[in-house]
């Protein structure tokens, strides 16, 4: 009965892992890349690398975001100010044009420019989406309608929880072969492997999984707000988030009151608040219809560390400046609950070192996705051992998950590697250039992947292994080549030092890649004849949970 | 590096300490730990380690908690109980006798953080 039960909770998950395992890696890399989405951009901006931070005062900064935007988009629906911080140091001003009624709704209307927070002067940077590219493909992949992408995605967080449970379930040895690592022994490597880096990061696993699908829950699950409000989100999280609805403009004219004064005023309330004035710093502001009657000012805290964000703003009358609403920190427990969700997945709250243990989690969560797929047919081989031995081919169903297996896990490293060497190489002026990046990504993968689906072997693993880990060890060689004021040398010297770590952190992936490559061409007998392990499998469906 | 650095290294010693006296009171893993040595002054304890190992690992998880806060520190402490338990996993494979000397630079690692924070 028991045996029953786990035979069927192993097919439950084989089955789960195998059918999503390769977009569930793309989706796992990039989310992993994306806990260094900030310190990408500026690695790609080089441009910005001479640039010290800013010892201004945010009124200041404010004042010269004010004058840039009045320049540009004096009627504009809505302006946003993103002021600097410890992890991105240029001043950002974003605006949303006013539409003409009856006019759909466009990506198009969104501008955003970087400027210099001392001179509010834009900074004239190469065009790159930098590491947002890696944020937005972890949800949104590319290519794809928004919406479908996210229904792929959330389908394979549901087939990747369920491959966690039902994985804790089946491995009956999980206290036993805790730190059990034995290499060089064929299929029982490769199921340790598996093991291990699911198990050891289980509580990441677990918890990354969990609350990525909660982060899009309104739309994997919309009835409820559906019923209570007739579908109307904006209703919906205006209430949860106690936000005042933006009002619409009145159609006159009206002089803008000194946002300046607004920012020293807001640092004034919130260090009263604080008591000790530690941490009274504005995050983002957003002024609705500027240059109107109807003109609103909001400002957000910008949190201090803890697993939910301050979530205090202060909305001022845009005209007049007086204040108009205040949200104090007191946030609702529920609102709480989805805050600290959102933290925990984005790790947004977490100091360099709590950020390091994360990417080093979210890797391991690669590899165990990458192992339990190559585990997948290293298994199938060993069933089609006689079969092969006759000299027949493969089955089609093996020799395609040998060759994905190939094109994503050698592959996906080399497309990324890819995305780094074209921000270095593609002239500065080339138009949509910052799109042309992210084309040369998946041109560089739809290779590797027909590649690997012409001949899935091991000559093609060892090449693939060896580019892709070349690629990222010559990163900082070719940084140093194209860009010398970003060289890892000086960088070192005189920061940024986020620039000098991306450098090193591909020098060490790059080492890591070039040994799997070396390991593969040590290991030819293995693969071709893999050891038996010291007592034959009693029943092939508790292959997954064999006694050594 | 920020100040108190040293005690962030304490709570991962600590939960280096607890996840290495954990494999300790294992069949094969004690094996592995002690093949490269012999006899060692610690095989008279190895019935107390599974013990010790918790207060280790409970000490990491008061020390997290105690720099971060309840929510941070609790995650502090899973991330580096994760970390530990990868690089000891390699070790016990790959550098047994380094896995146990590491386990002993531990302790006193962990009194001079303990230290220097409290002085510095």
């Amino acid at each position: 009965m028991k045996d029953a039960f786990r035979a069927s909770m192993a097919w439950v998950h084989t089955w789960a892992g195998l059918l999503v395992c390769w977009v569930l890696l793309l989706i796992f890399a990039a989310g992993t890349a994306s806990y260094y989405r900030n310190e990408i951009t500026l690695w790609m901006q080089p441009e910005l690398h001479a640039i010290a931070p800013s010892q201004d005062s945010q009124a200041h900064m404010a004042e010269r975001a004010v004058i840039a935007l009045q320049q540009r988009a004096p009627d504009a629906k809505q302006w946003f100010i993103g002021f600097p911080s410890e992890r991105s140091q240029g001043l950002q001003i974003f605006w949303e044009d006013k539409l003409p009624p009856g006019v759909e709704p466009t990506r198009e209307r969104f501008h955003d420019v970087m400027l210099n927070p001392d001179t509010g002067l834009p900074l004239e940077v190469r065009e790159t989406k930098g590491g947002n590219f890696f944020y937005r493909l972890h949800f949104d992949l590319h290519y794809l309608p928004v919406t479908l992408a996210r229904w792929i995605v959330g389908f394979c967080a549901m087939f990747m929880l369920v491959a966690l449970i039902t994985g804790v379930i089946i491995h009956r040895r999980i206290f036993k072969d805790f730190f059990t690592f034995r290499p060089g022994k064929g299929q029982r490597s490769w199921l340790d492997a598996h093991n291990i880096t699911g198990v050891l990061a289980l509580p990441y696993h677990l918890m990354i999984t969990y609350t990525g699908l909660m982060l899009l829950m309104y739309l994997y699950m919309p009835t409820p707000i559906v019923v209570a409000y007739q579908g109307n989100n904006q209703a919906f999280f205006g209430e949860l988030f106690r936000e005042e609805p933006a009002p619409e403009p009145s159609g006159r004219a009206a002089k803008l009151t000194s946002i300046g004064n607004l920012v020293a005023q807001a640092q004034h309330i919130w260090r009263g608040s604080e008591g000790d004035g530690s941490h009274a710093k504005v995050d983002h502001m957003h002024i609705n219809n500027p240059n109107d009657a109807a003109a609103s000012v909001s400002l957000d805290k910008a949190g201090d560390g803890g697993l939910i964000e301050s979530g205090m703003s202060l909305t001022f009358d845009g005209v007049s400046g007086k204040l108009l609403h205040e949200v104090d920190a007191e946030q609702r427990a529920v609102v709480q609950t989805a805050t600290a969700m959102r933290s925990l997945h984005e790790a947004n709250f977490a100091q360099p070192l709590l950020r390091a243990l994360f990417f080093i989690s979210g890797l391991g969560g690669c590899l165990m996705i990458a192992t339990g797929a190559v585990l997948w047919a290293v298994k199938k081989r060993q069933a089609q051992a006689r079969r092969l031995a006759s000299g027949l081919p493969p089955t089609w169903g093996l020799r395609l998950v040998e060759g994905l297996n190939l094109g994503v896990i050698a592959g996906l490293p080399i497309a990324f590697a890819t995305f780094f060497w074209a921000n270095r190489i593609l002239p500065v002026g080339l138009a949509d250039r910052d799109e042309w990046e992210i084309h040369c990504v998946f041109i560089a993968w739809a290779a590797v992947l027909l590649l690997a689906q012409w001949r899935p072997g091991r000559h093609m693993w060892q090449l693939m292994l060896w580019l892709g880990g070349l690629m990222w060890l010559a990163l900082p060689v070719l940084n140093a080549m194209l860009t010398p004021q970003s060289a890892l040398l000086t960088t070192l010297r005189q920061g940024p030092a986020a620039v000098a770590g991306l450098d090193i952190t591909a020098m060490l992936l790059g080492a890591a890649i070039c040994f799997a490559a070396w390991r593969t061409g040590k290991v030819r007998s293995q693969l071709s004849n893999p050891r038996r392990s010291a007592r034959p499998e009693h029943r092939p469906e508790l292959a997954e949970t064999e006694v050594a | 590096m920020m100040k108190g650095s040293w005690l962030y290294l304490a709570v991962f010693a600590l939960a280096y300490l607890g996840l290495a006296s954990l494999a300790y009171g294992m069949e094969r893993h004690h094996k592995q730990l002690t093949r490269a040595h012999g006899s060692s002054v610690l095989a008279a304890l190895k019935r107390l380690t599974p013990v010790a190992a918790w207060g280790w690992l409970i000490a990491a998880l008061h020390l997290a908690i105690s720099l971060e806060g309840a929510g941070p520190g609790s995650v502090l402490w899973l991330g580096n109980l994760t970390a530990a338990a990868m690089m000891l996993a390699l070790l016990l494979t790959y550098a047994p006798g380094l896995a146990r000397r590491l386990a002993m630079v531990s302790l006193p690692l962990i009194v001079l953080g303990m230290l220097v924070a409290y002085w510095a």
